[in-house]
């Protein structure tokens, strides 16, 4: 039991979903305060963005919308070795942690089942390591009782992952845990018709199963 | 292991910008919390505060209000708050000439940095000094009219007069501007085709025979 509660961010700073996985949250926490420790973690987020040092701008895509900064990317005088640098690489780690491949792949199949999905090489184990496309500001808060991991995906929807410190997770491994909850987001959540952009996730009785199902396999609670 | 996200229909980003001193974090105080605290404390950077609301139609709304720094020097962190805003309540001071001449270039830093079509209302706060006036409504309502029929509303955090009415209009505009937009994706004319003047293939069939 190491993962507390699961955010997922839109790009505007609302919560669109949590899910806790400790019920002494549920109990002291309510619906308003989490809305504001989300939009919190968005400030932090935003404003590690403003003092990004200008190469690592270039890269960060949130930072790009700003019509004024588009202007000016050109400008920027990017060295090779600097370019080297992006993306980042993340270490992949397959579903079952450790376990054989097609153990892993049993999971997966199960996990991906009434879907169809686009991003199955995060649930296949077929690479070593994922390309990380953006710079994100924050990959990791790293507190004396709390982790807190954090995704941003390229459209700018943040998910972040709070732990205790149980376990020493690491940030690749929850990256790539956080990847699968994007990939599950896009297909479950994204292409129900009903699901307006932006606004709350609600009574998705399938996208609250699955990413249940993914948490149990990764032995994360 | 119930999530908590799922007692709201709709969650709106609402931010309030303005000249520093004109009274953004009391209305907000005293939307939000129902109080007014005399002390002039300056922002930093953004505050924010959430206040639930029930429309018309029985769904319940969750406003999220961002309160931004006035002063000049929190500009480049404030200015990065814009995204994603369905709402912006730009604010200035009845009693102070300098801060409604002002609007012209807060209204020019929502077209910088705003999602297009942001919905956007003015707010003339400190409308109980009736003595110190010196902006009158029929002003701030011609200046909203040249600026594409903006709504003005002249508020008072002190006497809570029209706070609630300035934050609940917002609310229900956001609300009309999306139906709009989904109706607009849904309803557009020129993409549907016309079958009513076709024959069933059945008639069809009936009128030509069998040889």
């Amino acid at each position: 039991m190491s993962l507390e509660s699961l955010l997922i961010i839109n790009k505007s700073g609302g919560l669109i979903y949590n899910k806790n996985f400790n019920d002494n949250i549920e109990k002291n926490i309510n619906s308003n305060d989490m809305l504001i420790l989300a939009s919190t973690l968005h400030s932090a987020f935003t404003l590690t963005n403003c003092i990004l040092p200008e190469v690592l701008q270039k890269y960060s895509e949130s930072y790009n919308d700003s019509k004024e900064r588009k202007e000016n990317e050109e400008e920027l005088d990017v060295t090779d070795s600097e370019r080297n640098k992006f993306p980042i690489k993340v270490k992949y780690y397959p579903i079952g942690n450790k376990v054989n491949i097609t153990t892993n792949n049993m999971i997966a199949n199960e996990l991906l089942r009434e879907t169809t999905m686009i991003g199955t090489e995060l649930f296949y184990n077929k690479k070593d390591i994922i390309d990380y496309e953006q710079v994100s500001c924050i990959r990791h808060i790293d507190s004396d009782v709390l982790d807190v991991y954090f995704y941003q995906s390229i459209t700018g929807i943040k998910f972040i992952s709070i732990s205790n410190k149980k376990e020493n997770l690491g940030v690749d491994r929850m990256t790539c845990f956080m990847m699968r909850v994007y990939s599950l987001f896009s297909d479950v959540v994204l292409k129900n018709p009903f699901y307006s952009v932006e606004m709350p996730i609600r009574k998705n009785k399938l996208f609250d199963d699955k990413i249940q199902m993914l948490v149990e396999m990764e032995n994360l609670v | 292991m119930k999530n908590n996200s799922s007692d709201f229909d709709y969650l709106f980003k609402l931010l309030l910008i303005g000249d520093s001193g004109v009274g953004k974090s009391c209305l907000l105080l005293r939307f939000a919390d129902n109080s007014y605290n005399s002390d002039y404390i300056s922002t930093i950077g953004v505050d924010f505060k959430i206040k639930t609301l029930k429309l018309d139609n029985d769904k319940i709304v969750k406003l999220q209000i961002w309160d931004t720094a006035g002063q000049e020097r929190f500009r480049t962190i404030t200015s990065s708050y814009y995204r994603g805003a369905h709402g912006i309540i730009v604010v200035y001071d009845v009693t102070d000439l300098e801060s409604f001449n002002n609007l012209n270039n807060w209204l020019q830093e929502i077209d910088k940095f705003g999602t297009n079509g942001v919905t956007k209302i003015i707010v003339g706060n400190k409308n109980d000094l009736v003595d110190k006036k010196q902006v009158t409504l029929e002003m701030a309502q011609e200046f909203a009219k040249e600026k594409g029929n903006l709504t003005v509303l002249e508020t008072s955090a002190l006497s809570s007069e029209n706070v609630e009415q300035a934050f609940i209009t917002m609310a229900k505009e956001i609300k009309q501007q999306m139906d709009k937009n989904e109706q607009l994706n849904e309803g557009d004319e020129s993409n549907k085709i016309d079958l009513s003047g076709g024959k069933s293939l059945n008639g069809g069939a009936g009128v030509n025979g069998c040889c």
